[in-house]
């Protein structure tokens, strides 16, 4: 029996070994200088920019990245609230324009002196906070496949509300999904408040269901149990590029489409302030720009950057040019009405 | 030192053990109470609705889910002989795979399947029991197995029928079992989060994703507590309602004749067919081919270590903390608030996990095990831990009188009889660990395991790459499943005189 438990804990022991060996590759040890980030998976994992943006600087830079993930920009948010400084988090990337608020209410920022930007004008409305700067961003619109598309093509949201495609669009719920909360204020914007939720209570019942996240109102679409779905206008280029489908594409529509931005910031609390700075350089620079926009399917901010790619071709059309942070209060306020229609909805 | 002291510090250490138990399973709530202490006033309505779509989905799931489950449960017991043993382990890996994968899965291969799905509450029932229905036949049919066989034999030989055994005999022998099992479901249902929101429409809203709201865009977390709180306390009297039968039966498995039906198997197919077609069509002809195990056989191999890991060590700390739960056992108060409480939602607990201690190096290692520990303990409890133990009570109690120590009664009577279940209960977890990422998402840094790098790659346009390493995923669950069953079985023969 003793040498059961012996040899048990032997391989108990080997295990959590090779897990902690794994996990501690690429840290920083302590006599080296560690730049932590923190950000969404999507972006530090494996398939993300942040791996070769980590790579790239680490060359120059006499130190160590290290990447801290999260599941969303919500849960960053909400981490860095409860952590604060014990994180040690030196740059927050991935807050799109409904985070900035609660970013700003709830945490101090460092000033950002990153000289006269160089940027694509629709990214220009965005400048304007000197915490927070942009480092990607994609017009949101729904995503057909072109075999879909043969009767009729949406021009316009009224489009939407055609017999043909009701129960047929995947979108995400906008109290769990950020491309949720950018349909529903696209809509309020585009119609304004009264005419946009009586919009919106007819939308519920075209709608095929409200995922809780972006991927599973994607994978209905990408499974074919959805004829469209809300999405960001590069994400054919992703079909297009790496797996060469051509057929899926972004809809164009009368109304401009809304923009995401996707902000990077550093904490007042930082302790590699400079080392942060030099980072955010680095994703500003054609370099860095590209490597984002090839692995985050994004657009770039810097101008010069799409030229002689297949981002470049994409066809963005008419995209709206206000730029506006709402305010906490707004957002719970438009979420309740959302929520009061969506009550009685069968799908 | 005489029998009396040593009694008397035997008896003082179960009740420290108890207390240690009861408070490291409270520890989310009683944190987050310490922290966020000034609840302000809630609206009503908005809970008493969302509470209303919590409980109607819960309990039609639960009753659907136990009602299948249960017919499966028969079908399963047409297997138990020796020469249908491999089948039996098929039915039985059928019956679990659903609830190896990550729900999107789940969602996509029933849909893929039903071409016009119901949405509304019939869907979300319709998902719960496909979910499920699977976990609960298989416990049931092994508490069929080894509960009923003398009853099974006496009724063949008085010449019973079939359909009068079942109402008569087996329904009534293992209704405090199914209750308990009901509640389980229950359970998991009423604080279930993608499937009302994918299929459930204007029903979707519910507790739980209440308390993701309030969490998320609030940051109310005083009111995301308050309603954890609801949630739990709700469970925690209804759970109080539920009565013990007090049956004993013969834990020893004898061939049975009448409690088993065939016809059982046909849900199993069903449900395995809906699920897998489903799978297999998204996999496999949609343009994605094995090939793409080779691209991703990095990653495979970086996350298998973590996935083992986790999946083991959360499988061994369940199987310790039964058998803990066992020694301190029987005690009304433990008893009560094993059989009753509910942890809070799964991300409110994580978070007071996270915030809690450091999360650098190797705490996310024992982090992610501790939280799923807390998480699901008293479930697997609920689920046939209580029943094995309930059926022991009077041989205890005898045991007791006859002046034998506690520890005596562990290691001889207890012991030897739970060690089975105790096991199989560690494998249902080991393969629940496998599959979570919503746990690691929160506590741990970075892609950690299969799970994980599933979630990464979903979020990131690769669906099918996703479903292709969610295969993996199912071989490892497999694996970590079959492993602790092995161990138990060694210190079953090592153990057991």
């Amino acid at each position: 029996m003793k040498h059961f438990i012996l040899f048990l804990s032997f391989i108990f022991l080997v295990l959590f070994l090779a897990v902690l060996k794994k996990n501690e590759q690429g840290l920083g040890k302590n006599s080296v200088t560690t730049l932590r980030i923190f950000g969404y998976g999507s972006f530090t994992g494996t398939w993300g920019p942040g791996p070769l943006l980590k790579e790239e600087f680490e060359k120059t830079c006499q130190c160590k990245v290290e990447f801290l993930e999260s599941s969303d920009s919500g849960v960053i948010l909400q981490r860095l609230r409860m952590e604060g400084e014990s994180l040690r988090i030196d740059l927050v990337l991935g807050l799109d324009q409904f985070d900035l608020a609660k970013a700003q209410n709830e945490h101090k920022w460092r000033q950002l002196s990153l000289g006269n930007l160089d940027v694509y004008s629709a990214v220009k409305p965005a400048l304007g906070s000197t915490s927070f700067v942009p480092y990607d961003w994609g017009p949101l619109t729904f995503i057909a496949r072109k075999g879909d598309l043969n009767e009729s093509m949406p021009k316009n949201l009224d489009d939407l509300l055609s017999p043909q495609w009701s129960r047929k669009i995947a979108l995400q719920d906008p109290r769990t999904s950020s491309p949720g909360m950018q349909f529903l204020y696209w809509v309020l914007k585009s119609k304004g408040e009264a005419e946009g939720f009586q919009y919106i209570a007819k939308m519920m019942s075209q709608a095929h269901s409200f995922s809780p996240s972006w991927s599973t109102a994607y994978g209905l679409f990408r499974n074919g149990q959805a004829k469209m779905v809300y999405s960001y206008m590069t994400s054919p280029l992703y079909h297009e590029i790496e797996e060469k489908d051509p057929s899926v594409v972004g809809l164009q529509f009368e109304e401009p489409l809304p923009v995401q931005f996707e902000f990077v910031g550093i904490p007042e609390y930082c302790r590699n302030c400079e080392l942060a700075e030099k980072f955010i350089n680095l994703m500003l620079s054609s370099q860095g720009q590209k490597m984002i926009m090839e692995k985050n399917y994004m657009l770039p901010v810097m101008k010069g950057v799409m030229e002689g790619t297949k981002f470049e071709k994409l066809a963005v059309g008419t995209y709206r040019s206000d730029f506006s942070v709402p305010s906490l209060n707004e957002i719970e306020s438009l979420l309740r009405k959302w929520t009061e229609i969506r009550r009685g909805e069968f799908n | 030192m005489d029998r009396n002291s040593s009694g008397r510090i035997q008896l003082t250490i179960r009740r420290a053990l108890s207390v240690f138990l009861i408070t490291f399973l409270l520890f989310p709530f009683l944190f987050l109470i310490f922290e966020f202490n000034q609840i302000r006033s809630p609206a009503w309505g908005e809970i008493f609705w969302a509470f209303k779509n919590s409980f109607i989905q819960a309990f039609f799931s639960a009753l659907f889910s136990v009602s299948v489950g249960l017919f499966m449960a028969l079908g399963l017991t047409s297997f138990s002989n020796r020469e249908m043993r491999r089948v039996r382990v098929l039915l039985n890996g059928l019956c679990l795979a659903p609830n190896l994968l990550p729900p999107l899965f789940i969602l996509l291969s029933v849909l893929n399947a039903i071409e016009a799905f119901p949405m509304g509450l019939i869907g979300v029932i319709f998902i719960h029991t496909l979910m499920n229905a699977g976990l609960v036949a298989v416990l049931m049919a092994q508490t069929i197995e080894q509960k009923l066989g003398g009853l099974d034999e006496l009724s063949y030989v008085e010449g019973a029928s079939r359909r009068r055994f079942i109402l008569k005999g087996l329904l009534p022998s293992i209704r405090s079992e199914i209750l308990f099992v009901s509640l389980f479901v229950f359970t998991v249902c009423f604080s279930s989060f993608s499937v009302p929101l994918v299929v459930g429409g204007g029903r979707g809203t519910t507790l739980e994703v209440l308390i993701y709201e309030k969490m998320r865009l609030s940051s109310d977390w005083s009111g995301a507590v308050l309603l954890a709180l609801i949630q739990s306390v709700f469970i925690f009297g209804l759970a109080l309602m539920l009565k013990k039968s007090n049956w004993n039966f013969s834990q020893k498995s004898v061939p049975l004749h009448l409690a088993k039906v065939r016809m059982g198997i046909l849900p199993i197919l069903l449900i395995s067919f809906l699920f897998l077609y489903g799978y297999f069509q998204g996999l496999f002809f949609q343009g994605v081919g094995l090939s793409q195990f080779y691209d991703l056989k990095s990653v495979i191999f970086n996350s298998i270590f973590g996935s083992l890991w986790i999946s083991l060590f959360s499988g061994f700390l369940v199987f310790f903390f039964l058998l803990l739960i066992a020694y301190c056992w029987p005690q009304r108060w433990l008893e009560k608030f094993l059989n009753s409480y509910v942890a809070p939602s799964t991300a409110l607990a994580c978070f007071a996990i996270l915030i809690s201690s450091p999360n650098e190096s190797f705490y996310p290692f024992l982090k992610i095990p501790l939280a799923f520990l807390i998480l699901n303990l008293t479930s697997l409890h609920r689920l046939g831990w209580a029943n094995q133990l309930e059926d022991l009570r009077r041989q205890c109690e005898v045991a007791q009188i006859l002046g034998s120590s506690y520890w005596q009664i562990f290691r001889y009577i207890t012991l030897p009889q739970v060690l089975n279940r105790s096991g199989l209960l560690a494998g249902i977890a080991a393969v629940w660990a496998c599959g979570d990422f919503a746990i690691s998402r929160v506590l741990a840094h970075r892609d950690v395991s299969l799970a994980m790098v599933t979630d990464s790659l979903m979020s990131s346009y690769r669906l099918h790459q996703a479903a292709v390493l969610s295969l993996s995923l199912i071989v490892i669950s497999m694996l970590c499943y079959g492993i602790i069953l092995g161990v138990v079985h060694v210190l079953r023969r090592k153990l057991v005189p």
